[in-house]
This record gives C-alpha cells, structure tokens and sequence, in this order.
C-alpha cells in the first residue's frame, strides 16, 4: 500500500499496518533549505524546493502546502507583520470599529492576495508527489477567520449580540467554501480547517456560535468536493473534542495539552480519526532525537491497533525544529518496532562494549564515516549513505568509507564515545562534516578533497 | 530581578496601566515585555525617559500556550541585560497557568505576581465567553476594578462577585484610568490562594473526592488534573501512580504533580465554589478516565 493510500484508509476508518505520519512542516519547511519563513510563504519556487525536502527527508504519508492561518485575512483587508521564523500575524482587525458583515463580493478568488502563488504551488506539488503523498489543504477556520476580521471584541459580541456573530460566522463560512473549492481544484486530497481559538471557548459557546458552520463546512467538504476533512485544533481544548466530534470531520488533530490516549476513546465513539500530539516545545524544538523516537514509540504502544489514529505534531513545527528531531519521530513511525529496539537499547543498555575508535590522526587515507539510524529504512539516512557511496564510486581506493547503523548496539556506544547526537550524519577523519541535511555531491567531494 | 506578570481581556486598560506601572516603579530600569499588537502601544519615549526597554514578541501563534519558547527567548535576553524589574504583559488571549513553572527555572528572578486589570462594565461579557479571562483572574494576586468611573454601583457589584468566584481570595482595588497606588502591591503574591481550603468555608462550597487508581499514569493524571482545574479553585492529593508517588497540588489552574516520598491515599479532593461546574467536569472525568478514577462522596455542604 502506497503512504497516501495508507493515510486515506485510515481516514476510511480501516485497520492498518502501521500509522500513518503526517509531519505538518509549515514555515519549518524553510529550514531544510536555509530559506526563511517569510520566503517560503510568499516565493512560490522558495516553497515548492522546501516542500519536496520536506517530502524526500521526512517521508510522510500526507503533508501540508501551506501552513498560514492568516492567508485569508489578508485577503479580506488585514494588515500583516512578517516574522523571519514564524508566520505573520495579523496587525489590525478593519471590522474593530464597525459591525459590519463584508460583502460577500470580497470573499478569496484564484487571483486575490498570495493565493495565485499557493495555488501554482498547490498544483505543482500535485505533479510531483500526489501519487504517493497526501496533500494537505489548510484554511483558516471561521473563528479564528471572525476574530481576525472583528478582533478580541468578537468574544463581547458573543455576550451582547449573538446575530452578529452568527452573521459574520456566515461570511467566515462562505470564504471557507471558497478555500475548500481552490483548494480542491487544485488537487488537495484533504481539507483542513485550523480553528486555534476554539480551545477558548465553551461547549456551550461551541454549540451555540460553531456548531453549525463547522457542520456545514464538513458536510461541503464530504459530500459536494468528496474529499477527506480534518479538524485542527491547538491548546487545552479538550472539554470540546466531544463537540468537535459531532460536527463530523473524518479527522481531528490536537496539541500536547490533550491527553490524546483518553481523546482517542472519545473520538472512537464517534469513528472520527484523531491525530497527534508531539510536543512543539519540550519534544520537538528542545529534546533530542532519541527523545522524539520515545516520545512516538511510547504513544503508538499505547494504541490497541493501528486505527483511527495519525501521527503528527501538535501543530504548525517550529521554524527552528531540528531536522534530526523530526527524521527520529519519522523513523519512530515508519519503523516502530526497530525504534522501540534503539530506544530501549539507548536507555538501557549499560555500554559495557569495548569500542575502539580509529586512530585519526594517523590514518593511511582519508576516512568516511556515515552514522545512520538505519540507511535502509530511514530516508533521510539513506540519502545521506547514498551520497557517500556516489563519493566513494568517484576516489574508489583513495578513501575509506564505513556504515554505522544505529540498531546494533556496538553502533550505539560507538556514538557514545564519538559523541555523536544527530543521525544521520558524515564524520570525515574523525570530524562531524554534515549533520542532518544531506550534502551535494559536490559538498562531499570538496570536504573530501580538503583531506586528500 | 522581581518580575511582574499583567494581564486583562481587550479593553480592560492595561495599556493606560502600564504607563502608570512604569512611572510607579521608576527610577527602577524596567524590560518591558510586551506580547500583544496593541492599537496604541506604550510609546518609546516614555519608556527612554525611563532608561528602560521594550520587547515586542511577534508571535503568529499567539493563541498557541504550547509556543512558550518565544517568549522564553525573549525573556533571556531581559535577563542578560540585567533590568530591576521585568514587566510582562500578556495578550489579552494568553493563558497565564504555567507562569510561575516556566519562572521557577530562573535562579535570577522573583516572581512578584500578578496584576489583572478588570474592565467593570465589561467583565461580565468576557467572563462568560471567553475560557482565558477566568484563568487570568484565577491566577492574579491583585484585580484592578478598572473604569469604575463609568459603571454603575450594580456593575461593580457584578463584577466584583465574578472576580471572586474564580479567586476567592483575590484582593480587589478600585480604580480609574489604570490608576495604581505603590502600598496595593502588597497584596501581590505568587499565587493568591494556597490558604484557600483552610479559609473558604460558606455554603456555597462544593466538595467532591476522587479515588486515584495505582494503574493510573503520570501523564494520565496530569491531563486528567488539568481537565478538571478550569472547574476547581483548589485539588489536592497524595497519590500513589504506576510510575511513583506524587503530590497533587492544584490551586486555579495552576497545575502541580511533585514527586512525593510519604504516605498516601490516592485520594484527590477537590473544591470549588459558586457558579464553578464542577460537577459537570467530573462528570467528563470520570468518563475520560473511567477506569481509574471512582467517585467517592460529594458533599455540598461541607463545613
């Protein structure tokens, strides 16, 4: 089974043989190219580059295109404030002052705002990964939409004049309809609504104000565009998974403040698929790599089957995120068993194995040491080890080339003792030379070259 | 370095406050950290008439408590830079729980409390739809009753029982024009309610007990604690969990789970006064976590 047609029987509610991974790589996507936030979300050949790195070292099964909940509001007369490791954030609300419903001759068009760019990027990641990878279409969901148009003072109309909001909900809805279509059309396989702010209100607010457009906005999804659907949502909203549940996405995807294992019996009630919850911060952002395998292999072992579940992180990844960070999670996903394996040996094992690590300083010709997690089953070391092997196809005998996989446990004291941390990576005579990202050819020959 | 933390819902004045705080704390030098695109900041000058400083946090994921690295980022530059005071403001959607954690990691600094500014027309408005603005009086050591000068005495009356029901010891100030007076920092502490169930005892006290299963995880208990904190002003318990013992002890949403080297009873008591659902949540509890945790009396009247 292809990753998509792994990811799609899932969302079909089916058993299947292993979880399926959908790393939502927004602006961290940039990271992976040394370009910055602010590009990837407005450069469509800066984006399409970082997405296809992201799709080549992460192997997902679904990915998003585009991670920008202020798209539309900047459509719909926002100004925006750029950030160099994060996505803009809205700067002003044009309906503060007055309370007005907008024309609905303003709602997104192919052509308004940055859309034109999304949508070529939309397409061509379509041509180049669609067959295997799912992609993800995410808009910014009503909500969030309404108080970026209406600001804070949403939550006062909320008390004081509950037709407002339910007329401005509306319009929020019909730009999301307008989303889903583009989106769709531009050959997304699913739609995601992101509504951070639903974690701030109450079920009984849910009921009364989101409820119904969120209802709407999936049944559109489900039965006009025949697409999946998901959920997003970020922060302590776990009083609202069960409302959540009944507005009747396939899917929905929560932050480390849930408790996933608990929301997953909810959600199974219901058959919605639930998917999460990395920590961004503690996990992803601050840990190590070995923390980010535990941290999956120990929710997946909770699960009593592979269904109903994805694996994700809690939301849009840091910018800053370390690659090696999210290559761990991956390869915790992909091969959880050999995971657990490493983990357990990593924690546990008391490296009581002699190692003997070359003498550097007097080696007869130059030395490649790549240290993998597995090169064949994790992608990104598969590259890495592929991109040594090309180098040594070129200087044949003039240098020696060797494979560390981290799954034998001689392998991990070796590390150890190196103080090698990120996998997987390229020591050459003894010096870590490439970490994480996998070098050119040309990148290799040249360290290479600067020891012969 | 002392640092305060000022919060209130959009309106509440905190802008007005804060240029007030400052002129109040001067000659002290201030970093002012500023986590919210107000419609008219605290201007420059004022704060270079101060000799103090000014950080905006430009956060896309503002509404996102699991992105505290920002501010952290920002919060170690404050302190290499070695200000008197640090004053945080937060956006009027920021969840203040975990201040007094993430502080704790900080040799350097002393947390002082904080401040919530309290619009009296408006906060009844935002009190009933918006989570956040409960937590922010939950967590404050003194409630600015700010605009008194245009509520009605009813309002204020309003207000001041919705202030009380989230932090019943909350110490409450009148004011206008973000007014401050330097003797109603006293007031000021970490947490306002640690005493709170030796002091709260009226009828309208609400109180329920847990019995904590041995098989329950840390994790699982910790979630499950912090369900059930947006309804409780205090919980606390000694429990033995599948992955050691711990001291439960929740006050707000201020949410703690210590490690603990005495007795225990996996017994999680919990209180909660007027107005809180606390039935209602553990309600949700306990099917969230059905096999673990069991009810064992519910006593409204407690005295």
């Amino acid at each position: 089974m292809n990753p998509k047609e792994l990811l799609f029987s899932t969302l079909r509610h089916e058993v299947t043989e292993r979880a399926p991974w959908v790393p939502f790589a927004g602006v961290h996507a940039g990271k992976l190219t040394g370009v910055d936030a602010t590009e990837i979300l407005t450069d469509e050949d800066k984006l399409v580059d970082a997405l296809m790195e992201v799709n080549r070292l992460y192997k997902p099964d679904g990915q998003p295109v585009v991670f920008d909940l202020q798209l539309e509001a900047e459509i719909l007369g926002c100004d925006l404030v750029w950030s160099k490791d994060g996505p803009p954030s809205v700067a002003n609300h044009p309906l503060a002052d007055t309370m007005n419903i907008p024309c609905r001759c303003t709602l997104p068009t192919p052509d308004a705002g940055r859309m034109p760019m999304v949508l070529s990027a939309m397409r061509r990641m379509k041509a180049a990964v669609g067959e295997t990878t799912a992609l993800y279409g995410l808009l910014c969901g009503p909500f969030t939409l309404a108080s970026h148009l209406r600001g804070n003072d949403i939550f006062m109309d909320m008390y004081d004049d509950d037709e407002y909001v339910k007329d401005l909900m509306s319009f929020c809805v019909d730009s999301g309809k307008k989303m889903i279509d583009m989106f769709v059309d531009a050959g997304m396989d699913v739609i995601a609504i992101v509504d951070p702010l639903v974690s701030q209100i109450s079920v009984d607010h849910f009921e009364e104000f989101l409820s119904e457009p969120f209802a709407e906005l999936f049944r559109y999804i489900r039965e006009e565009k025949k697409v999946f659907s998901s959920f997003f949502v970020c922060g302590n909203a776990t009083r609202n998974i069960e409302v959540m549940c009944k507005t009747a996405p396939d899917s929905i995807s929560v932050d480390e403040n849930v408790d996933i294992i608990a929301a997953k019996a909810v959600c199974d009630q219901y058959n919605v698929v639930i998917g999460g919850n990395i920590p961004l911060t503690s996990v992803m952002l601050h840990g190590t790599q070995q923390d980010n395998m535990k941290f999956v292999v120990d929710m997946l072992a909770k699960l009593d089957e592979y269904k109903n579940f994805i694996v994700a992180p809690g939301c849009d990844m840091p910018y800053a995120v370390p690659v090696e960070n999210t290559i761990g999670a991956a390869q915790a996903v992909l091969n959880t068993a050999d995971s657990a394996e490493m983990v357990k040996n990593y924690t546990s094992a008391t490296f009581d194995i002699e190692v003997e690590l070359p003498d550097y300083e007097n080696l007869e010709r130059p030395l490649v040491e790549v240290f993998t997690l597995d090169s064949a089953t994790c992608a990104a070391c598969t590259y890495m080890m592929g991109a040594a092997n090309v180098v040594k196809g070129t200087f044949r005998e003039k240098i020696d080339l060797v494979e560390y996989k981290f799954t034998e446990k001689e392998n991990i004291a070796r590390c150890m003792k190196m103080g090698v941390t990120n996998l997987p990576c390229i020591y050459i005579n003894g010096q870590l030379k490439f970490s994480s990202i996998i070098p050119s050819t040309e990148e290799l020959e040249e360290a290479v070259n600067e020891v012969l | 370095m002392k640092f305060y933390l000022i919060t209130g819902f959009l309106g509440a004045g905190k802008t007005t406050f804060l240029k007030n705080f400052i002129r109040l704390l001067a000659p002290k030098r201030i970093f002012l950290i500023i986590n919210e695109f107000g419609k008219e900041g605290v201007d420059g000058k004022l704060l270079r008439e101060m000799n103090s400083v000014l950080a905006e946090i430009n956060n896309g994921s503002i509404f996102c408590s699991c992105r505290l690295d920002k501010f952290e980022e920002t919060l170690a530059t404050a302190i290499a830079q070695k200000p008197d005071v640090i004053v945080t403001e937060a956006s009027g959607l920021a969840d203040p729980t975990n201040i007094s954690h993430l502080l704790s990691k900080y040799s350097e600094i002393s947390y002082e409390g904080s401040i919530c500014l309290a619009d009296a027309v408006q906060l009844p408005r935002v009190y009933h739809t918006a989570v956040v603005a409960h937590k922010q009086l939950a967590v404050a050591g003194l409630v600015l009753l700010n605009k008194t000068d245009i509520a009605k005495p009813e309002q204020k009356e309003a207000a001041r029982e919705l202030i009380l029901q989230a932090n019943p010891l909350a110490h409450i100030e009148e004011t206008e024009y973000g007014r401050i007076k330097s003797d109603w920092l006293k007031h000021l502490k970490p947490s306002s309610a640690q005493e709170m169930a030796s002091e709260l005892r009226d009828i309208t006290l609400q109180k329920s007990t847990l019995e904590v299963s041995f098989n329950m995880s840390r994790d699982m208990m910790l979630h499950c604690l912090k369900q059930l904190s947006e309804s409780t002003y205090r919980m606390k318990g000694f429990l033995k969990l599948a992955d050691g013992n711990f001291y439960a002890d929740c006050t707000g949403p201020d949410v703690q789970l210590k490690p603990w080297q005495g007795e225990t009873n996996n017994r999680l008591v919990l209180l909660a006064g007027r107005g809180m659902p606390l039935r209602k949540a553990i309600k949700q509890a306990l099917s969230w976590y059905d096999k673990y945790l069991t009810m064992i009396k519910e006593d409204e009247h407690d005295g």
